[in-house]
């Protein structure tokens, strides 16, 4: 079984890849930032930011990890990793037109 | 591509988010109709109870020998279901599900308009509801009468008034912030975390401009919040000429949580906290004494034992945040009228293993999604939040470090949490398409360099 879910993980990620890499190429607009965003206050309080986000990172890495270590059975984690890939890393599908500002 | 981003015009991603409501509204939906659910537990006791305060029947208000003497605090649940089962003829326990298709749609649009005001970008936006349209667990809890749907959706249409007044000076945003918070705040107390976390932010943002605009809002919060905590139990003490005591106190439901009992999960419940305080004659001075001296020893065995320690805060916190489903399929399984054979295939048939294949991809995708939003703004700053992200912005992430932190003492359960997990998908999705601009930018610049120098070596060629 782990054997399986290895090879299965290693072609979902060379897929993954490839599939990002063919992406690439055919995007060539720039990146749209999130620069509409409005001002609700002045921006105060940067060191206060910091701290939240700092512990967010903090406690979001680790249910990140062991919402992927711990899922229905091991058999899973290649899936996890294999289907969340091409999304997390790639983005390619939220670089669709229907979703562009 | 610019050509191809002209011919989606914005009515294509309207309806696109038309097509996502209605998926949501549709699921779940047909998820009362064929799940057949009938309430049970809790959720039973306050049923039953707002069918008897309907019927003029008071009794279970009273200090001792009722659940309300028990969980006083749940006034306010029952006097919403007293309240639909009044003003809506012939209501019933699927009425009350059918009622809260609304919160399910209040929920779908607030998130839409919180994110809207947050980020300024339609993507998000979309992205967001794409995340929450699949969020199965808050679709199939819509069954469970427990007041979870209820309350996530008035904290998140909260936030959004609340972040039309900051943004925008719009003081209707106050009066339904009012009536939003103080709604939650009666359905379910956990929405108190969320308040907290408003209250912090706008505090720190009081000092040094004391703007009358935020003193507004930490007075709206602050006076919606008494209020919801307050007035149901008081009509009801009101209406039954009795009182319901104190009830179990907070400590109580902490000692149940630093417990782990034999083929429970750590800090899972196991009735500590009402045998506790039924046994002490409903004393509520005298179960606070016991619970105390139960953390003490509890936390004293941790302390000598950190391997214990460790084992237990890891389990008890993997057991609550990494259930892919938050209990929806558990909670809601038992107590059933006539439940068609397709819900029977979701609770415990072959395509049970598929919704838990979806919901724990899902989970997977909105904690990653969260972590590159939260790195990403802490690392690029400006570059990730526009102009400069807001504290108030982080209301919800702060909600979520606060729920984190609350479920490691409390009594643990995945329902419990499932609010906190909500409040991250906004994020998540902001970082999921921020995660796709870095790595198709990254992928541009490596690919202009590349074309450059084939460029460059055909010229010498030629």
């Amino acid at each position: 079984m782990a054997i399986l879910a290895f090879y299965e993980f290693l072609t979902l990620t060379i897929l993954t890849w490839f599939w990002l890499w063919i992406r690439m190429k055919e995007s060539f607009y720039e990146c749209e930032s999130i620069k509409r965003g409005k001002h609700m206050h002045k921006n105060n309080s940067s060191w206060q930011r910091e701290i939240v986000l700092f512990i967010g990172i903090f406690f979001l890495l680790f249910l990140t990890i062991v919402s992927i270590l711990f899922s229905s059975d091991g058999y899973k984690v290649s899936f996890h990793l294999g289907m969340s890939m091409p999304i997390i890393a790639g983005g390619g599908v939220l670089r669709h037109p229907l979703f562009f500002c | 591509m610019s050509g191809m981003l002209d011919r989606f015009p914005k009515i294509c991603r309207l309806a696109f988010l038309a097509c996502l409501f209605v998926f949501s509204m549709s699921f779940s939906a047909w998820w009362i109709e064929n799940s057949a659910y009938l309430p049970q537990s809790d959720a039973k006791s306050i049923y039953d109870i707002a069918v008897r305060a309907k019927n003029h029947d008071l009794l279970p208000i009273a200090p001792t020998g009722s659940y309300m003497s028990l969980c006083p605090y749940q006034a306010g649940l029952v006097l919403f279901m007293e309240s639909i089962l009044r003003f809506v003829p012939n209501a019933n326990e699927v009425t009350i599900q059918r009622i809260y298709l609304l919160f399910i749609a209040l929920l779908w649009i607030s998130i839409l308009m919180s994110v809207k005001k947050l980020f300024s970008s339609s993507r998000i936006c979309v992205i967001s509801c794409v995340l929450f349209t699949f969020c199965f667990p808050v679709l199939l809890y819509v069954n469970n009468m427990y007041g979870d749907v209820p309350c996530i959706a008035l904290t998140f249409f909260a936030f959004w008034m609340l972040t039309e007044y900051l943004a925008g000076n719009k003081r209707w945003g106050v009066f339904f912030a009012w009536i939003a918070l103080a709604g939650a705040v009666a359905i379910r107390k956990n929405s108190l975390i969320f308040v907290l976390a408003c209250i912090i932010v706008l505090v720190i943002s009081l000092f040094g401009t004391w703007e009358r605009k935020i003193m507004i809002l930490l007075a709206v919060i602050i006076t919606s919040t008494v209020a919801g905590a307050v007035i149901p139990g008081s009509i009801y003490e009101h209406r039954a000429k009795n009182t319901m005591g104190e009830g179990i106190p907070a400590i109580a439901y902490i000692a149940m949580g630093l417990q782990w009992s034999e083929g429970r999960d750590p800090g899972g419940w196991n009735g500590y906290h009402s045998d506790l305080y039924m046994n002490c004659d409903y004393d509520e001075e005298m179960t606070a004494q016991i619970s105390k001296e139960s953390v003490k020893e509890s936390l004293g065995y941790m302390m000598e034992h950190p391997e214990y320690m460790a084992k237990f805060f890891f389990y008890k916190l993997v057991t609550q945040w990494t259930r892919e489903d938050f209990g929806c399929i558990y909670a809601t399984l038992g107590s059933h009228g006539n439940r068609t054979d397709k819900a029977w295939e979701i609770y415990q048939g072959a395509i049970k293993d598929d919704y838990m294949f979806v919901m724990s991809i899902h989970q997977s995708l909105v904690y990653a999604g969260a972590l590159c939003f939260c790195f990403g703004a802490f690392i690029r700053k400006r570059k990730w939040t526009g102009n400069g992200l807001e504290l108030w912005n982080l209301v919800p992430l702060i909600t979520f470090i606060g729920g984190f932190l609350f479920s490691l003492m409390w009594e643990a359960g995945a329902r419990y949490v499932l609010p906190y997990f909500v409040l991250l998908i906004p994020y998540a999705a902001a970082g999921l398409v921020k995660i796709g601009c870095v790595v198709e930018t990254f992928g541009k610049n490596a690919f202009c360099h590349w074309t450059k120098g084939i460029k460059k070596e055909g010229g010498e060629a030629v």
